[in-house]
């Protein structure tokens, strides 16, 4: 079982996608903002991360850099969560060290099928 | 001294000289009053000359009176004069006289002044009045009262001459006359009354002096009229001279005001020329601001985009998901019901999604923030994508489906590309039921550039040409009933079309109301490698194929530039547009338009700093420049050398009557020629340029159908073998459209045209030119005549060219 971690500041969203990411079988880790994120991730070193990228405290792309700047934490791949119609997000998450990148509102089919390759991609690499 | 026998003697007075003595006090003191007044409005030596003047006429005046006075009295035995002393009491009448002028003649009256003056007025009179008298060759007693009255009147009546010469003075000019004839009249009686007062004081005794020279004893009535007479035309001269000098001064004040009011107009031209530049500079820092803030502005719209977008897909994230999430319990406890409703959730939500997704879409086009990513993909990988999203949508109404599909890939924005392919498909499932959808992904070129034509046909409701025509707009589906039946925001097609647009394609429709519609979507193979992207497209087409441009249009709002061409490309006008004001130069210099229409507020280079610049280069400055604007600063435009100024919102026809006045719709007759071999091509398009006609160039017929759609020529110069799409196959195409019946089509050929190619192209061309045989007079002739069909021949040009 993979361990996953849903950084998320809205309530709703985080209950909604860890309960239906739960019953596909994932172990998942909650974090209200980025701060907590990044804490959590060190702790608990997860084998996923999905990040919000608006969060309260440090956002998305500020946590994410310090994850990858991390040695403990560069490994684990991250999947940037952010409203489509927000220009330049993709090459900002991209830029911020994400993995790989999907819009919400989350089509749960299309974020298991980018979590699946993320994760596989990173056992081929380790 | 014993007096023995004193003879007291009391004259009698002659009653026509004293009323004689009384008009010339009354026309001295009149005159003084008429002096005074020149006095004040004299400056420097003039007042002192127009001082004397007066004093020497007014004392004249006064001692004419004296003197007459003295003659009506008459003594019943003769009387002789002292000549000495009577001068001497003329220069007394004089010196007083200039006293009183001189107080009067001041702009300002102090008490003490009007004492001082009346003082030494009095005195002047007394001195004459007792002179005079001293000068009688007789023995005279005063009674020392009636004397000291007549002083003492002498000093009132000065002081209130004075007085009341001022006041009327200042009166004004209203009454003037009547005021100083007014106060003539009285000072003339206190002048009479002091000199018979006078008189009154004086006894005469007629001892007879010792030497009377009979030489001196005149006839006294006589001497009185003679006088009198003589003063009165004095005084009258006077008068009249000052007469004339008034009229001369006021002539010399209104020229003296002319030359002061010029003199000032000069200082007002001189300071605005002075203030002129700074003023410009002011306005510019004005306009630098406003657009700052308009910027200021924008992003604040944009951010508030962002914002909502996130606001608004939060609890949609969540709706949707829920209803998911849920709709996956029911499924699991075996509850159909609730399943079914969940799912209705969830669609409202999609669609409430997709709906919010259009308006941020079409927001973010206008406002030129939606950004490209460009990435290589597989083609048949992607359509295949996108025909999984939309199977249900096709099977829902019944449809079947039907592919095919080129191996190949494709550099694009691909997120958009799949936007644009769903927005197809889905508005052929919409609007079919039953039917068929035919999906085809297929190799091909437009001109030089290589690329994908994505198109999707159905056997749907199809739509009439009016439907066609607001197809792309905004907002617009084909009629509102469509809205109602079917959904939608009406944006999907408008959005589509200009995301094919930014990446360098377009989409373009076919459809037959009740049979069905055909979109196709056509993209370059590699922007990077393609020379036109998105709005440049035009402008890029007319440099390229030395396309003969009439108006410039530049003005970075892409609804503007739109709303510019369709009020102008029906006009007959080859238009060209700039984003920006550096490319609006630079276009300038290459296209050489014969009128530019420019915007004011555009981002990083303003229309002013456009317009200034145009007008600042030698080749560009003789180019008429119609500043369309928002902004209403008609004096900036028109100082920095603006030709006509309008403002936003533009009417079309005051649009194209202002463009008429510079380009004459008539004198721009656009030729397409279509032909493949690059020497004719140039050739016939140089001849017809020298001629005056705009050309645009293609090089087969597909190219030509492209440049079609732009605007519609006068006339189509047509070659009938090429590659891609010959001639015969073009006029076919050319035909299927209404509005490109009536183009008038001459074929040029090398071909020879046999029995089978005349049937072909029979009713269709208005005349074949065999190539090789054709003189330029000919075929400038062919197109006369074609031309001259259409249009009333209204250009002398055009009719004496063919005769060349």
């Amino acid at each position: 079982m993979h361990t996953v971690l849903l950084v998320e500041d809205n309530e709703l969203n985080r209950d909604m996608l860890s309960r239906r990411l739960t019953r596909k079988g994932y172990r998942i880790l909650s974090a209200e903002d980025g701060e907590q994120g990044v804490e959590i991730a060190r702790r608990e070193r997860p084998d996923l991360i999905l990040m919000d990228m608006s969060l309260p405290v440090l956002d998305g792309w500020e946590a994410t850099r310090r994850l990858k700047a991390s040695e403990e934490t560069r490994k684990i791949p991250v999947i940037a969560l952010t409203a489509h119609a927000m220009t330049g997000d993709a090459e900002r998450a991209y830029a911020a060290g994400c993995d790989d990148f999907d819009t919400k509102p989350v089509e749960l089919e299309r974020l298991l099928g980018k979590m699946q390759s993320a994760l596989s991609n990173n056992l081929e690499d380790g | 001294m014993e007096h023995v026998h004193v003879e007291h003697v009391h004259g009698s007075f002659d009653s026509i000289l004293v009323i004689f003595s009384y008009v010339v006090a009354v026309v001295a003191s009149y005159t003084v009053l008429d002096l005074a007044e020149r006095v004040t409005k004299a400056e420097g030596k003039g007042r002192w000359l127009w001082l004397c003047f007066g004093a020497v006429a007014m004392g004249l005046g006064i001692w004419s009176m004296h003197f007459v006075g003295m003659l009506a009295f008459s003594l019943p035995f003769p009387v002789a004069y002292d000549l000495m002393l009577v001068l001497l009491s003329v220069l007394a009448a004089m010196a007083a006289s200039f006293v009183a002028l001189y107080v009067v003649g001041r702009n300002r009256l102090t008490v003490g002044r009007l004492i001082g003056g009346g003082l030494l007025l009095a005195t002047g009179i007394s001195t004459m009045h007792y002179t005079g008298m001293a000068a009688m060759l007789i023995d005279i007693d005063y009674d020392p009262f009636i004397f000291f009255l007549s002083i003492l009147i002498a000093l009132v009546a000065s002081v209130a001459a004075l007085w009341l010469a001022f006041y009327f003075r200042k009166g004004g000019e209203q009454g003037e006359i009547w005021k100083k004839i007014g106060s003539g009249l009285i000072m003339g009686a206190a002048i009479v009354g002091m000199h018979y007062t006078g008189m009154a004081a004086a006894e005469f005794h007629p001892v007879v002096r010792a030497a009377i020279s009979s030489s001196l004893v005149l006839d006294h009535k006589w001497l009185a009229y003679f006088i009198s007479g003589g003063t009165l035309f004095t005084l009258g001269l006077s008068l009249f001279g000052i007469f004339i000098s008034k009229r001369l001064s006021s002539k010399d004040s209104e020229i003296q005001d002319k030359t002061r009011e010029i003199y000032l107009k000069n200082q007002e031209l001189q300071s605005l020329n002075d203030h002129l530049e700074e003023l410009v500079r002011e306005r510019t820092a004005q306009l630098e601001k406003a657009h700052d803030e308009a910027i200021q502005a924008n992003m604040v719209k944009s951010q508030f985009l962002a914002n909502m977008s996130h606001e608004l897909r939060t609890p949609l994230n969540a709706i949707i998901g829920y209803s998911e999430m849920l709709m996956e319990d029911a499924e699991d406890l075996g509850e159909p019901t609730f399943s079914e409703d969940l799912a209705k959730i969830s669609k409202a939500g999609k669609h409430l999604l997709s709906l919010i997704n259009d308006i941020l879409d079409i927001s973010k086009i206008e406002a030129g923030k939606m950004d490209l990513h460009f990435e290589t993909c597989d083609v048949p990988g992607l359509v295949q994508d996108v025909l999984t999203t939309v199977k249900p949508l096709i099977s829902a109404n019944g449809n079947r489906l039907e592919t095919s599909l080129a191996e190949g890939e494709i550099t694009t924005d691909v997120t958009k590309l799949r936007q644009i392919l769903i927005n197809l498909l889905s508005n052929a499932s919409k609007f079919t039921k039953e039917g068929t959808i035919a999906f085809e992904a297929a190799r091909q070129a437009r001109g030089r550039q290589d690329g994908y034509r994505f198109s999707v046909r159905d056997t749907g409701i199809g739509m009439t040409p009016e439907q066609l025509g607001r197809l792309f707009q905004p907002f617009t589906q084909a009629d509102s009933s469509t809205t109602r039946k079917y959904g939608g925001t009406g944006l999907g097609l408008a959005i589509s079309q200009r995301f094919c647009q930014m990446m360098g394609g377009d989409i373009r429709v076919e459809s037959e109301l009740g049979v069905g519609s055909t979109f196709e979507c056509w993209l370059p193979i590699d922007p990077a490698k393609s020379e036109a992207a998105a709005g440049r497209q035009d402008a890029a087409d007319a440099a390229d194929s030395n396309h003969q441009v009439s108006i410039l249009v530049i003005d970075d709002e892409p609804l503007s530039q739109q709303l510019i061409k369709r009020y102008l490309a029906k006009e007959g006008w080859t238009l060209a547009f700039a984003e920006s004001g550096q490319e609006g130069l630079e276009l300038s210099r290459k296209l050489r338009p014969k009128v530019i229409c420019l915007d004011i507020l555009m981002p990083s280079m303003d229309g002013w700093s456009v317009l200034s610049a145009l007008k600042n280069d030698p080749e560009l400055q003789d180019i008429p420049v119609i500043i369309l604007s928002g902004t209403s600063d008609m004096q900036l435009g028109y100082a920095l050398g603006a030709s006509e100024f309008l403002t936003k919102p533009i009417k079309r026809d005051r649009l194209i009557s202002i463009i008429d006045k510079y380009v004459p719709a008539g004198s721009e007759q656009s030729v397409l020629v279509i032909e493949d071999d690059a020497a004719a091509s140039e050739m016939m398009a140089r001849l017809l340029q020298k001629e005056g006609y705009a050309v645009t160039r293609a090089v087969n017929g597909l190219q030509a159908l492209e440049k079609l759609a732009g605007e519609a020529p006068k006339l189509i110069l047509l070659d009938l073998m090429m590659p891609e799409m010959d001639g015969f196959q073009f006029l076919a195409e050319l035909r299927k459209r209404e509005e490109w019946n009536d183009i008038p089509v001459v074929v040029v050929t090398a071909k020879t045209i046999t029995q089978e190619d005349r049937l072909k192209l029979n009713g269709y061309v208005k005349g074949v030119i065999q190539k090789g045989t054709f003189s330029p007079a000919t075929l400038l002739e062919a197109i006369q005549n074609s031309i001259g069909k259409i249009k009333e021949a209204g250009s002398d040009a055009h009719r004496s060219a063919s005769g060349g």
